[in-house]
């Protein structure tokens, strides 16, 4: 890890959608151990951001580079590896329907460390729920809990594998007082711990309070960026 | 109007490629999830066990029945249940024939529709890319373990199938002419070749394979949107249908090549 380079670069990046710039020609860099929030009104490409800049999608033209690489050039195993030092989280929970709490939990750390024994995932995944306070049976179905309690699960499924990079899609949509109470508090946690995290959010009081950098995008497009003092104008619009 | 046709060929030439290429991946991570079979064994079991063994009771039935009829359509032949050759031509309608492609199409309505419904509705939920945010290729943790488990499953039902296939014929065959079912039992292993059981299980390893590896292409190929999964599936549906009778279309005329067909 060359630490004197932005761990993601977006250089000219558009994706189209049935012939519309979902994403136009976007050009921004991430910085390490910073806290950025992507933010803008519904549809302005906030969500594709992420996933672009953590892979999941790949963009029709531009390049996004990982630590210095291409993300769209990268073989089987460097892709892995980046995927396993990032953590995603998803706007809508996204846990796996036919597995339990548990196996949701357990599988992250599976892919990074086959030799995990059955006990120290179980060891693992009690802990995890422990850390935001679930008292959830681990054999539960995600379909038997509420989507706020999905959504912490998912949180702890993208941070189980403690990764470097963080990305939160709307990390708060869903939960309630308390369940938000203990996701800003690890969300903390990681920052603290030096960890790269990139948000989409509408929620005012976590990019006033999580963010050195502010990235806003309209319809697609990059339209500011720079601390919460200046883009606050923009703010008071979008938020 | 020349442009609009060399589109369509452009496009068509993307779709295949890309098939192509989805195919090969495909298989080359169900050779790899051999070795890193932990992670997606529980799909394995899953599938075989909703493929296989929750198949068995409607194979069962499908097959007595089809055996049973197959004599007693026969019985109106003149001559039909005298001599060996009515073992023979039991053994390879229903082996070669019937039990692989009925097999095949249970398998296609049952499993190949779950198949591509579950998979599509999994690229709509987000669950697709949940697995690549987490180090894991959603191809290698769902497609490898399904093309196994159904492939697997097909080979095991089809010999279920032909089991009972010959014996719903052979019982019926019993009652009209009055033989014995122990000395039908004989007559028939007497008559049965290596080659019958080897066709009926490449046939159906080869049919389990074309309906798996349809089923997991068309349930990746969801761009999105609920409404896609339904037409997925009914493609899905369709085209293993057509390329298990492709297929059978081909054995048959290997075995014909090199002579394996003679009563």
């Amino acid at each position: 890890m060359n630490i004197t380079i932005p761990p993601i670069v977006f250089n000219g990046v558009s994706l189209y959608f049935n012939n519309r710039a979902a994403l136009d020609d976007v050009t921004l860099e991430f910085q390490r151990g910073k806290s950025t929030a992507v933010i803008g009104s519904s549809g302005s490409g906030k969500s594709l951001v992420l996933k672009c800049a953590a892979g999941l999608i790949f963009p029709d033209e531009g390049i996004i580079a990982y630590e210095g690489t291409s993300i769209a050039s990268m073989k089987e195993t460097p892709y892995q590896k980046m995927q396993a030092r990032t953590g995603f989280h998803f706007q809508d929970a996204a846990l796996w329907a036919n597995k339990s709490l548990g196996e949701n939990l357990s599988l992250p750390l599976l892919s990074t460390n086959p030799d995990y024994t059955d006990s120290e995932l179980k060891n693992k995944v009690e802990e995890s729920f422990a850390s935001v306070g679930l008292q959830l049976n681990p054999s539960l179905r995600p379909a038997s809990i509420s989507m706020g309690q999905r959504k912490l699960v998912s949180f702890l499924r993208a941070t189980i594998s403690r990764p470097d990079i963080l990305f939160l899609d709307d990390p708060l949509g869903f939960m309630d007082r308390e369940g938000s109470r203990q996701l800003i508090a690890k969300i903390e946690e990681f920052r603290d711990d030096g960890a790269t995290i990139i948000m989409a959010t509408h929620d005012s009081s976590l990019i006033k309070t999580m963010t050195d950098q502010i990235m806003v995008l309209t319809h697609g497009r990059l339209s500011a960026s720079g601390s919460y003092q200046d883009v606050l104008p923009l703010l008071r619009e979008l938020v | 109007m020349v442009e609009t046709i060399g589109l369509q060929v452009r496009q068509s030439i993307k779709q295949i490629s890309y098939a192509a290429g989805f195919q090969l991946f495909l298989f080359r991570e169900t050779f790899n999830f051999l070795s890193r079979r932990r992670i997606g064994l529980k799909v394995l079991i899953m599938q075989i066990l909703f493929t296989g063994v929750e198949a068995l009771s409607i194979i069962s039935l499908l097959s007595l029945g089809i055996g049973a009829v197959i004599i007693i359509q026969g019985a109106q032949l003149p001559d039909f249940l005298l001599g060996d050759q009515l073992y023979r031509i039991l053994i390879i309608v229903i082996t070669r024939e019937l039990g692989p492609l009925l097999t095949a199409f249970v398998i296609i309505a049952r499993s190949g529709s779950a198949i591509t419904t579950e998979l599509g509705n999994m690229v709509v939920s987000h669950e697709m890319e949940a697995y690549l945010s987490v180090g894991i290729h959603p191809v290698s943790q769902l497609g490898a373990p399904r093309l196994i488990g159904v492939s697997l499953s097909m080979v095991l039902l089809t010999m279920y199938s032909n089991v009972f296939g010959l014996l719903g014929s052979l019982t019926v065959s019993s009652i009209i002419s009055g033989v014995r079912l122990t000395d039908q039992m004989a007559a028939l292993f007497s008559n049965f070749h290596m080659v019958d059981i080897i066709a009926s299980v490449a046939k159906s390893f080869i049919f389990g394979l074309i309906i798996a590896a349809t089923s997991v292409y068309y349930g990746f190929s969801v761009n999105g949107a609920v409404t896609e999964v339904p037409v997925k599936t009914i493609r899905s549906i369709g085209m293993s249908i057509v390329l298990c009778i492709i297929a059978d279309g081909i054995i048959i005329l290997i075995t014909v090549l090199l002579g394996a067909t003679n009563l």
